[in-house]
């Protein structure tokens, strides 16, 4: 099969995955009864059946289920994904006005990607050469002592390790920013920091100063998994002949490290990053909202805690967001294995990958 | 000389007795120092919550959900450990808000301090909160495992169309994002009647949160069991049972059961140590199990809030202990149960050629 076929066929089954998830939380959320016309009469004390009826009007809420999913789907064709019902508002006296969730979410996205994207690299650059720096001393005080740091890090909830990073390196010390969240490009809105000032900020520098301790805190936990992923995985490798070859050739042990150990030791450790990045995401929910970033975990909790019911149209949202890039992860960690390692064909992908761990 | 040690050897040659891979990974076991070390602390750790808690309980007197007032200051800060205070549940105050003087008054010990601002003994709160996190651990990887092996068994055993339905399906769980989910279900009507179902044995909402975490993880035992399926099926052994007439549920549960032990007890080890740490974050998501049972989550959120309701640290009103004590436990659990893990996979490894 040729690649683009393959990947083509990929994101066919992507496509077919998304459409699930959306079809699942959306009979979930209808499953769960509450009235979204309430979300237009927040501020009425006590709405009478014609306000409600007139507000689901409104909404749309009051078409049969089954019509409105269509409708949703027919607007997620043409990209449109709805407005939140949490920010609506009446204008004048017919229409309504609120935000829309695309730009919402993808807003949202940027928070995100920017936590994710950092801590990541922060988590590859420790996991990855830690991992086999360790394999190679494996048994050592060096070997025992870090995999204990890493399982005390994996014990530290992030919403307690954020915290603690918050308290001591932001607010005692003052050596880093505490909180919120600065836009790489363009200046956000004005806030009011811990000592009171009123600031704005924004560019490369205060971006990459504000997400210091989110991005630490972040790989903290993810650090402690992988690295033992890719200790046990480079020590599989170390065991392996060609390594003995390679020794009894009198090639340098650190030609053996970087030319043998690495490549080889990587693919099984991908492939569990790419699995796990639901999982990541769901990490990355705990540090937004330890350090009040506005990402996608902050603007689900947002929708899911209203005080009326669910902002359903923000919820599946943020669903299509997540599912989407764990589908396009997942993908591009195949296609960086099939790169990295010659003998996974693409037609025996699934059998390698897994009997690799 | 030489040549007589040789008769000798020839003579009587030492008795070579077949080992069963169980026996070979007992005595295996047996050697490995830092494996016997683990499974002592874990052994510790489960008698001394399911058994060490309620005998603790009835020694000091108290029980995990009964609030000292005198354990907090005049801030609801929790005193620290090893205090003596008076054991009533209930004081007077005086005009200035001041607690009623309590000379006279029986007391009773808090061996690590109290919780948080309802001053309840934080000891027995962590041991009572471990039967419920050990629990729920056991109980997510026991449903995981279960439903992995079926699907996992199916897929790998059938093939074709089958396969790739049950691998499709797997593919859309594991990219749902669990834990925005667990809060959609935390949070709903289905979640809170979930919440009542105990089937008499557990605390309220043990069984729930066990089952939202097992029907989260299924697939990582499933994923195993199809790809050790798919790779064994290749091997002649199969082959001859097939020719000496198997049917596929025979060479499935007396052929290739045993090729799937070694893995499974190894995901299931890290998966009971990712079941805890999961209970704690369903927790903190308010999705766990039901006040004031506690949990090793639960503690947590005392100090620390939830996503929904994050609270600062502030050393007027809280105190550090909790959070130090509870993730000891936490940390001890965990290294015991990894620990316990590898030494497992280091017991069963087959050893090709040999």
């Amino acid at each position: 099969m040729s690649l683009a076929g393959y990947v083509l066929r990929r994101f066919v089954v992507a496509i077919g995955l998304l459409f699930a998830l959306v079809t699942v939380t959306f009979w979930i959320d209808q499953a769960i009864p509450y009235d979204p016309g309430l979300y237009l009469l927040q501020g009425v004390q006590h709405p009478t059946d014609e306000q409600l009826a007139e507000a689901n009007r409104l909404l749309g809420t009051d078409k049969p289920a089954l019509t409105q999913y269509l409708d949703y789907l027919k607007g997620l064709v043409t990209g449109d994904l709805g407005i939140s019902w949490e920010t609506v508002e009446r204008d004048r006296e017919e229409g309504i006005v609120a935000e829309t969730v695309g730009p919402m979410v993808l807003s949202a996205a940027g928070v995100t990607g920017s936590l994710v994207l950092g801590g990541g690299l922060l988590l590859l650059v420790i996991a990855i050469p830690g991992g086999v720096w360790l394999a190679a001393r494996a048994g050592s005080f060096a070997d025992h002592a870090a995999l204990l740091v890493a399982l005390a890090a994996l014990s530290t909830h992030p919403l307690v390790l954020g915290n603690l990073l918050q308290l001591v390196f932001g607010e005692r010390l003052g050596w880093v920013p505490a909180d919120t969240y600065c836009p790489l490009i363009g200046q956000s809105e004005e806030y009011l920091t811990f000592t009171g000032l009123v600031e704005s900020c924004g560019g490369p520098v205060d971006w990459a100063t504000h997400l210091i301790l989110p991005w630490v805190t972040f790989a903290a936990l993810l650090v402690a998994l992988h690295l033992r992923q890719m200790r046990a995985s480079a020590l599989g490798v170390l065991a392996q002949p060609y390594v003995q070859a390679a020794r009894s050739k009198g090639v340098p042990e650190r030609r053996i490290m970087n030319g043998h150990v690495l490549p080889n030791a990587l693919p099984p450790v991908v492939a569990g990053l790419a699995a796990d990045v639901g999982a990541i995401l769901g990490v990355a929910l705990y540090v937004e909202v330890t350090f009040g970033l506005q990402g996608l975990g902050y603007v689900f909790l947002r929708a899911v805690e209203g005080t009326v019911g669910f902002d359903r149209p923000v919820i599946i949202g943020v669903i299509i967001v997540v599912g989407a890039t764990v589908v396009v992860a997942n993908l591009a960690a195949d296609l960086a294995i099939a790169a990295l390692d010659p003998r996974v064909r693409l037609q025996e992908r699934g059998e390698l990958l897994g009997s690799a761990d | 000389m030489s040549e007589t040690v040789v008769a000798d050897t020839l003579d009587a040659p030492t008795p070579i007795r077949a080992r069963s891979p169980r026996a070979i990974a007992l005595a295996r076991l047996r050697r490995d120092r830092v494996g016997l070390a683990a499974l002592v602390v874990a052994v510790v750790v489960v008698l001394g919550c399911f058994l060490g808690a309620p005998a603790l309980s009835r020694l000091l007197g108290h029980g995990p959900n009964d609030p000292f007032p005198y354990a907090v200051d005049s801030s609801t800060r929790p005193v620290g450990p090893w205090t003596w205070v008076p054991s009533v549940s209930s004081a007077q105050t005086d005009d200035s808000g001041e607690l009623a003087d309590p000379t006279g008054l029986p007391r009773t010990l808090l061996v690590l301090g109290a919780d948080g601002a309802l001053g309840r003994d934080l000891l027995l709160r962590i041991l009572y909160g471990g039967i419920v996190s050990i629990t729920v651990g056991l109980l997510a990887v026991a449903i995981a495992l279960v439903i992995g092996l079926v699907a996992g068994s199916l897929a790998g055993m059938l093939g074709g169309a089958v396969d790739g339905a049950i691998s499709r399906f797997t593919e859309l769980a594991m990219s749902l994002p669990v834990l925005f989910l667990l809060v959609l279900v935390g949070s709903s009507a289905v979640g809170s009647r979930m919440q009542d179902v105990t089937l008499g044995v557990f605390n309220q909402g043990v069984l729930a949160v066990a089952l939202i975490i097992g029907l989260f993880t299924w697939f990582y035992p499933a994923r195993i069991v199809r790809v050790q399926i798919q790779v064994l099926r290749r091997r002649e052994f199969v082959d001859a049972a097939i020719v000496s007439g198997a049917g596929r549920w025979r060479i499935l549960r007396s052929h290739l059961a045993p090729h799937l032990v070694p893995p499974l007890a190894a995901w299931a080890t890290t998966g009971v140590a990712i079941a805890i740490l999961f209970e704690i974050g369903v927790s903190f998501l308010n999705a766990g199990v039901r006040l004031p049972t506690s949990s090793w989550g639960r503690l947590l959120t005392d100090t620390w809030g939830s996503p929904l309701s994050p609270s600062r640290f502030n050393p007027v009103y809280q105190s550090m202990w909790p959070t130090v004590f509870t993730s000891l436990a936490i940390f001890l659990t965990i290294v015991a149960i990894y620990e316990l893990g590898e030494a497992l996979q280091r017991a069963l490894v087959v050893e090709h050629g040999r």
